[in-house]
């Protein structure tokens, strides 16, 4: 649900104004510049634009420039923002927490390093490293009966059952990762980055189940950030309303690779199990949380998280509900995880904004300087 | 100091609130992660409210366990809690309350579990939701988060208003066989849960099923694949009848509802595992409102009216011997 507010933030156009600062741009990149020669450009081009305007409703598509991963195009003033997230296959498991309930000296431990272990007694708070593989297990070790806990636990050389005791009603000491294979690599989202046993293909299940789920995050996608609002040019002297106005269509496409750079926010595990929590950069396709892509997609705009903890925050960002980059009615933010505070705000379309205006200078044949500004207003239809 | 719930158990006074000298305070302490629904419940959410005074009792609601755990009941848990327990967390609050806490940063995380603490007793506050990213605030109430958590897992013994989903194989034929899906009543209150045969029209998605999976057979030196669940429908209610109306069923304390899953028949003669799964966070579309408890009760043992249990459930899982058409 989109807050369809009229916010002036603005496109970009900080060489024109230069007291307009918006702080760095989401990926470090800004197009501020601080180049006299370049301001002085993009002045003399708004003086020109102002005496002979030239809209400009078709752009061919190009990657984004200024941040962000995504390519731009526009056509009859139709804008086409193009976004690809690429996934490798593979399946949610757990990294757990069991504490007294296996004996000490126990292997498998220390799969992860969260930190100094907590004080007796005090929350391990998914801190500590006294982590281990885990997995989702129908039947004990062994397979003579049905599995109590339902879980099994890595000791370091077999897999163990864990305890039936074991509960986590704190939600502190189960937490879900991703497993993929890359080749002969059995990997995971651990420090180690390696899975103890030949990690299984999907079957037909899964793939089917892919087939179903991936057209509907695709549709949330596009739907979450489609016709919130539209970008107009702020130096279009026209009385027509709809010359230089950009409706902006978001078209989202996810891609099969065989390998994950864990360091790209644009790439993700694809988790064939059904139902079981996903973390940042591992999907179950079973994930009830309907705007989880839509969440993501906006990182690939190059918008940060809006919520402490996750990714790093820009902290500049004090406007339209955020504060220091804290936004818990936004879609980046906490507000993801219900219909009526998964909200897509004005700022989230600044990188676009930027990234349109740079089309504009090279459809003008002039240098990049950014030389319109371009807002954020509420649809027209 | 340790919430000891052994000094809970060895007091004379603990659960008789006969003792008035308990201090007046509210906390609550909850995790929530997932969805948030409409009622305000979260998909996976463990609160904890509790309400000093002459009789201090612990309320603790749960949605679903984190891991999805088999045979674990959901919804209402409470506890008295004694005096010397409730004295001892106070001190410890108020301990960490007054030391200078640092600012919360206001975070909580929508990819992870959020906890959030809220205190109140005179002058003495806390407030905030924050996630592990937030090490100052969560360092300085560990030791209180630690000791809500024993708390609140005592508390897992203690259903007041709670179902538990089981699966067993109801019988077979040369035709397939059905199972029994049955939620019981763990608790001493009643309950009251929307029938799993309906859809709701606000979730597309079915409210009880039995799913069933062959049984695993490890093969040295060969993938383990994740349980393939094939899941089976329960039989539809009977049309034209007040069953299908949508206004919930009443479970008395201890007893059970039961529900035949359609006719499956096995793709060839084998050992199956079998799991009912309940899952509805919605409730009863027709229900009045002023007749049952809140979705999130306000308050710890003060409303007798029935609850409507609403969250995720998984059985236990059982062996299923089926043989093929």
């Amino acid at each position: 649900m989109a807050e369809p507010t009229d916010v002036d933030f603005a496109g970009s156009c900080v060489c024109c104004t230069p007291n307009l600062s918006f702080g760095p741009g989401p990926t470090g990149v800004s197009p501020a510049g601080s180049d006299p020669a370049a301001a002085a450009r993009g002045a003399q081009l708004v003086n020109t634009l102002a005496s002979t305007h030239v809209p400009y409703p078709t752009l061919p598509r190009t990657s984004s420039t200024v941040g962000g991963q995504f390519d731009l195009q526009s056509q009859d003033y139709q804008l086409s923002v193009y976004c690809d997230l690429t996934y490798v296959k593979g399946w949610i498991m757990y990294l757990i927490r069991l504490d007294a309930l296996v004996p000490a000296g126990t292997g498998g431990s220390g799969k992860v390093n969260w930190g100094p272990d907590p004080a007796p007694g005090a929350t391990p708070f998914f801190s500590g490293s006294d982590w281990r593989l885990a997995k989702e297990s129908t039947v004990i070790v062994g397979g003579g009966a049905c599995n109590p806990s339902g879980l099994w636990f890595w000791d370091g050389s077999a897999w163990q059952n864990v305890p039936d005791a074991w509960q986590d009603i704190g939600s502190v000491k189960l937490f879900p990762i991703g497993i993929w294979a890359e080749g002969t690599v059995n990997k995971a989202q651990t420090d180690d980055g390696l899975w103890p046993e030949p990690i299984p293909a999907w079957g037909a299940t899964e793939e089917s189940l892919r087939s179903s789920v991936l057209p509907q995050w695709i549709n949330t996608i596009q739907t979450t950030w489609t016709n919130k609002f539209d970008l107009k040019r702020q130096d279009c002297p026209s009385t027509d309303s709809n010359c230089c106005r950009y409706h902006p269509k978001i078209i989202a496409t996810f891609t099969e690779t065989t390998t994950f750079p864990i360091d790209l926010t644009k790439s993700i595990v694809l988790a064939g199990n059904k139902g079981l929590r996903s973390n940042v950069r591992a999907w179950s396709l079973g994930d009830d949380r309907k705007y989880l892509p839509a969440h993501e997609f906006g990182h690939l705009l190059g918008y940060p998280d809006e919520y402490s903890g996750g990714g790093p925050v820009d902290t500049s960002v004090n406007e339209d509900g955020a504060t220091a980059g804290i936004d818990n009615k936004s879609l980046m933010g906490m507000g993801m995880n219900a219909e009526a505070t998964a909200i897509v705000k004005a700022r989230h379309f600044r990188v676009i904004c930027w990234e349109l205006s740079a089309m504009i200078d090279i459809a003008i044949g002039g240098q990049q300087c950014y030389g319109h500004v371009i807002k954020a207003v509420a649809p027209t239809s | 100091m340790p919430i000891d719930n052994a000094d809970i158990q060895s007091n004379p006074l603990a659960g008789t609130g006969a003792q008035s000298a308990n201090p007046d305070f509210r906390l609550q302490y909850s995790v929530e992660g997932g969805e948030k629904h409409a009622t305000g419940l979260y998909q996976w959410m463990s609160a904890l409210n509790i309400k000093g005074g002459a009789s201090t009792r612990a309320l603790m609601l749960v949605t679903r366990y984190n891991g999805d755990l088999p045979g674990r009941p959901v919804g209402l848990f409470s506890d008295p809690l004694g005096p010397v327990a409730v004295r001892r967390m106070v001190q410890q609050l108020d301990a960490v309350a007054s030391a200078n806490l640092p600012k919360s940063t206001g975070g909580g995380n929508p990819m992870g579990p959020t906890p959030r603490l809220e205190y109140q007793h005179g002058p003495h506050s806390i407030s905030g939701a924050f996630n592990r990213g937030d090490q100052v605030f969560v360092n300085a109430i560990a030791p209180v988060v630690g000791d809500l958590i024993a708390l609140m897992s005592e508390m897992l013994t203690k259903p007041e208003r709670a179902v538990a989903v089981s699966v067993e194989q109801a019988g077979s034929g040369r035709r397939g066989l059905r199972l029994q899906f049955r939620l019981t009543n763990v608790g001493t209150g009643d309950v009251i849960v929307a029938d799993p045969r309906l859809v709701s029209p606000v979730s597309p998605k079915p409210r009880g099923f039995v799913q069933v999976s062959p049984w695993p057979v490890t093969v040295p030196g060969q993938p383990a694949r994740p349980p393939v669940w094939q899941r089976i429908a329960l039989d539809a209610a009977p049309r034209d009848t007040e069953d299908t109306e949508d206004t919930g069923v009443t479970i008395k304390p201890q007893e059970s509802v039961v529900f035949q899953s359609a006719l499956w028949t096995a793709p060839a003669s084998a050992v199956f595992v079998a799991q009912a799964v309940w899952e509805d966070y919605h409730g009863p579309v027709k229900i009045d409102p002023t007749k049952v408890q809140p979705p999130i009760p306000p308050e710890p043992g003060t409303d007798d009216r029935p609850f409507v249990v609403r969250g995720a459930a998984f059985s236990k899982y059982v062996r299923v011997e089926a043989g093929a058409a």
